[in-house]
């Protein structure tokens, strides 16, 4: 069973876990004795039924604070399952999106219908991350078409509107669907709404499962490896992890950055020998020749220009506490210190404009060009995107995320 | 009598169980026709899982009759601790 | 997590596993595991003779009771001679002074704490389940602790893009958990796949058989009649846990919980 997994954005107010709650109850993806509790512990507590409840309905964890993990509802529909990944706060969002080796090329925003409820600087922030993470097309989920009366009018409004914003951040119209629901009537999610009939499109499920299928990345691209360490048991066998392409054994591979060159004479995969090892794979690799400890962090291709060695880069970094000195970078799974760091210009988040500037204030962006102080294997973000990212820190402490632009 | 070695180092150990009464009784164990064991919580009313002193090991043979039993705790020289493992190589007895 | 039973796709998860305990090997220095003899845990070191040529390249900890099962103790000697494993068997002291005697929960956290510092752990894989009652919605494939095993969650970072910080404190420790997206249901596959060795109490005898492994004094057994592998994954597959006898579901919760408070987790 694939397993989509989808970034939910959105106000917290917009109603995500009622959204989430509803998808559960509605596809059977929920026990009843789990819903019963939810709706005992909504009774205990004077409160009216929301699906949202089905979340954290053990009482027992709920009093310890110990919530069942909104962020991995697993919801499954027809062949399809998808893994709804909320996300409350700024840094939640960055672990949420960027964890696991294969991330969700699509979200699912989450807007009111009702007036007055406009999309919130953070939801903003959120977009912009997702756009620069290489998220391109979203599915728009107009909320609460109950409270006005399902009208059809409301519902191409505030689209509009909200088109208009995210072609101008970067989502152009043909990357974006909209579909009107009601999360706590269980409108439109798995079924064709009758209270809006207007509606030509299909159910919010239909709609994901569609873009689902068309977002999936493109295979096929150079082959490239990501080298996590040597055995200790042999020093010519390496274990690493292929994030695009495929490797055949006897294949002659070059190792960035130092330009090593060896020939994998044996090759397995999660520990079994195989002939070839293909995207997502765990590998080992044993070479003709040795190789030292230090080639943790290197990358092996079997092609001369899969990537660059460099220790000079441009990349648009997100700045979450700010810069100070002492920066780092961790990419390709080893921290490397920067010797210098210079900014071009910052980008505000909220607006997409982007200002010559020589700091970068916290929680906003920028061109950034990074002395390292060695040489480390790279490609373009656009191209390559498992290194063409790296992580920040100023001193030990997390400072931001960053992708290769030059 | 196959049994008169395993009975006597069962009364050892009901008596004092000793770690050197505890080796004792499980060189003589294989050789006995001791094959299962069940462990229960103390007598009375309120059988307490928690005080290791009054649990107790019953030792059935192959057939399902019971033998004996013996303490499931070694005590001596100001330690003490559970004693299960010198119940290797048995199995249990449910129902 | 509610459905236990979601069955995943066994080689991505094997895949995640190897991963997660090679990058626990090239990033920290004395690395270890923990060992109940449990599916879990015996699981885990599967996955590490597969990650690893075959070979278990750490130490492995028991922490003693000293009143688990005889099978237990009978399945830990075997395994670890046929797997060659590097075995510590540290045991939780039990002080008659104190009021009652406590079994799994209380002693073997300062048991665990006195085999890091004696060796000077920096790293220890444990094989929770996101799925296992009480386990924290946020706890991570990487986890520091600090010396008093606790985990400052708000602080933290890791997993970004798959990588995991090997960042923690002085004094502290990285939990790390290979087996955290594996359901019950997937543990059990993987051990018919792998034809992973078992302790016999799992399978069913005189209509009874133990769900999951405690010591003697905490484990109860539930009536099944299951007594093989395929057995056990079908009746896993029929009953999703709140359908199961209540008295069975609250003694089993009960009893994840206790394990995972010794380990710290709660």
């Amino acid at each position: 069973m694939i397993v989509n997994r989808v970034t939910v954005l959105g106000n917290k107010d917009h109603g995500k876990s009622t959204l989430i709650g509803s998808l559960l109850i509605e596809t059977g993806s929920v026990s009843e004795q789990r819903i019963d509790d939810a709706k005992r512990t909504s009774r205990k507590l004077g409160r009216r039924f929301e699906p949202g409840y089905i979340l954290d309905s053990f009482e027992e964890e709920r009093l310890n604070e110990m919530t069942i993990d909104t962020t991995r509802a697993q919801v499954r529909y027809k062949e399809a399952g998808f893994e709804f990944i909320d996300v409350p706060g700024h840094e939640e969002l960055i672990k949420n999106m960027l964890s696991g080796a294969s991330y969700a090329d699509f979200a699912l925003l989450l807007v009111s219908v009702k007036q007055g409820e406009g999309i919130t600087s953070q939801t903003k922030r959120h977009l912009f991350v997702a756009k620069m993470l290489g998220i391109r097309k979203l599915v728009v989920a107009v909320n609460k078409l109950d409270a006005v009366g399902y009208s059809r009018e409301a519902f191409e409004e505030v689209s509009d509107g909200v088109g208009r914003y995210l072609a101008r951040i970067g989502f152009p119209s043909e990357n974006v669907r909209f579909v009107p629901i009601s999360a706590y009537n269980a409108e439109n999610l798995v079924r064709p709404s009758k209270a809006m009939g207007w509606y030509r499109g299909r159910c919010l499920i239909e709609v994901l499962a569609g873009v689902a299928r068309l977002a999936a990345r493109p295979t096929g691209r150079n082959t490239i490896i990501q080298i996590q360490g040597v055995s200790e048991d042999s020093n010519t066998a390496v274990f690493g992890r292929v994030v695009s392409g495929s490797l055949t054994r006897g294949s002659r591979i070059t190792i960035f950055p130092s330009g090593k060159r060896a020939k994998v004479a044996g090759l397995l995969v999660s520990g079994r020998s195989k002939k070839i090892a293909g995207r997502g794979d765990v590998v080992t690799l044993e070479l003709d020749s040795p190789v030292g400890p230090d080639i943790k962090g290197s990358v092996a291709s079997d092609s001369d220009t899969a990537c660059v060695s460099s220790s000079k880069i441009n990349a648009l970094l997100l700045n979450t506490t700010g810069l100070n000195k002492d920066a780092s970078i961790r990419i390709n799974g080893i921290r490397v210190r920067c010797r210098k760091v210079s900014v071009k210009d910052e980008v505000d988040v909220s607006t997409g404009e982007c200002v010559p500037s020589d700091r970068i204030k916290p929680l906003n962006a920028g061109h950034v060009e990074l002395i390292l102080e060695e040489k480390v294997a790279v490609d373009l973000f656009e191209r390559t995107p498992e290194i063409g990212r790296f992580v920040f820190y100023s001193g030990k402490e997390f400072s931001g995320i960053g992708i290769v632009t030059g | 009598m196959k049994d008169a070695k395993i009975l006597k180092a069962m009364e050892r150990l009901r008596e004092k169980p000793t770690e050197e009464n505890w080796e004792a009784f499980a060189r003589v164990l294989p050789k006995s026709s001791i094959r299962h064991y069940k462990i229960r919580f103390g007598k009375g009313k309120v059988a307490n899982k928690q005080d290791l002193r009054r649990s107790e090991a019953e030792l059935f043979n192959g057939r399902g009759e019971r033998v004996g039993k013996v303490p499931i705790f070694y005590s001596g020289k100001g330690k003490m601790g559970g004693a299960t493992i010198y119940l290797k190589g048995l199995s249990i007895l449910n129902g | 997590m509610d459905d236990r039973m979601i069955k995943q796709d066994l080689n991505k998860l094997e895949e995640r596993s190897i991963y997660v305990m090679r990058e626990a090997k090239s990033n920290f220095k004395k690395v270890a595991a923990l060992w109940s003899m449990g599916k879990d845990s015996t699981t885990m070191l599967a996955l590490a003779r597969q990650a690893f040529h075959g070979k278990v390249p750490f130490p492995v900890i028991h922490i003693d009771n000293g009143i688990d099962f005889p099978e237990t103790y009978e399945f830990r000697e075997r395994l670890a001679k046929k797997w060659n494993l590097d075995l510590i068997v540290e045991k939780s002291e039990i002080k008659p002074e104190m009021s009652g005697f406590a079994c799994c929960g209380a002693n073997k956290t300062v048991a665990l704490r006195k085999v890091l510092d004696r060796y000077g752990f920096d790293a220890l894989i444990v094989s929770i389940r996101r799925d296992e009652h009480g386990i924290r919605a946020k706890e991570r494939v990487f986890s520091p602790r600090d010396k008093n095993f606790k985990w400052n969650y708000k602080n933290q970072v890791a997993e970004i893009w798959g990588d995991y910080s090997s960042e923690k404190e002085a004094d502290g420790h990285v939990r790390v958990h290979p087996l955290l997206d594996w359901n019950e249901v997937d543990i059990w596959n993987y051990i018919k796949r792998e034809k992973v060795p078992m302790n016999p109490l799992y399978f069913s005898r005189d209509g009874y058989r133990y769900r999951s492994l405690g010591c003697t004094h905490c484990t109860t057994p539930v009536k099944s009649g299951a007594a093989d592998i395929n057995h056990i994954i079908r009746e896993l597959e029929k009953t999703k846990i709140e359908e199961r006898q209540g008295r069975d579901q609250d003694k089993e919760k009960a009893f994840v919980m206790e394990k995972l408070r010794a380990l710290g987790y709660m």
